[in-house]
């Protein structure tokens, strides 16, 4: 045998045993293939939820554009949630040819508490009112300190 | 605080007033429309817890 032949006849073995092996493998890689297939799906899991960027994509969001995009429409959402006067009317008092109504959310009003005001302007007529200027002021004093006050302004 | 106009006689706004160690005795609404003027005032028991 030359050379080339016994080249050849190494080559062909060396297949013949990797097809053995191959072969032969699945019945005892499944053993092994079934927890690296039950890893795979863990590790492949695992990643997605991790790296899942989800935690970093949010995370950055949040803090950046969706921060001010949640505290845009917390504000937003905050105006039309709020009770409209027409509907919770909490005060309201008529001068003259005017009649105003106010509400606070939430109620009663507090200081230091971020608050939606509302004002409601009609005429005698019925008219509403939407063309005037309306200047709101709270009062605010000390606890237990009557006839002591500060007006305070945002 | 000025309350901005929505339209239709409502006007609104949004912010928080004063430190939280202050109680509110009283709210003032003053109204300019034109060259008149509208002055109310509302007192604490005005408000009632409801």
């Amino acid at each position: 045998m030359d050379l080339p032949e016994r080249k050849g006849r190494w080559l062909a073995n060396l297949l013949l045993v990797g097809v053995v092996a191959a072969s032969c493998g699945p019945a005892a890689t499944p053993v092994s293939v079934t927890p690296t297939a039950n890893v795979t799906p863990t590790a492949a899991a695992v990643p997605i939820l991790t790296a899942g960027p989800t935690m970093t994509s949010p995370a950055p969001s949040p803090t950046s554009p969706a921060a001010a995009t949640a505290t845009t429409s917390v504000v937003s959402l905050v105006t039309p949630a709020a009770p409209s006067c027409e509907a919770a009317e909490q005060w309201s008092q008529t001068q003259g040819d005017l009649t105003l109504s106010v509400c606070f959310e939430p109620y009663p009003p507090r200081l230091g508490i971020l608050t939606t005001y509302e004002a409601v302007l009609v005429s005698s007529a019925g008219q509403p009112l939407s063309d005037a200027r309306v200047v709101l002021t709270m009062v605010g004093g000390m606890a237990g300190m009557e006839g002591e006050h500060d007006e305070v302004s945002p | 605080m000025t309350l901005e106009s929505q339209g239709a006689g409502l006007y609104t706004a949004q912010a928080r007033v004063g430190p939280t160690d202050l109680v509110l005795t009283q709210v003032r609404v003053e109204i300019r429309r034109d060259r008149q003027l509208w002055a109310f005032s509302l007192t604490a028991d005005d408000l009632p817890p409801p």
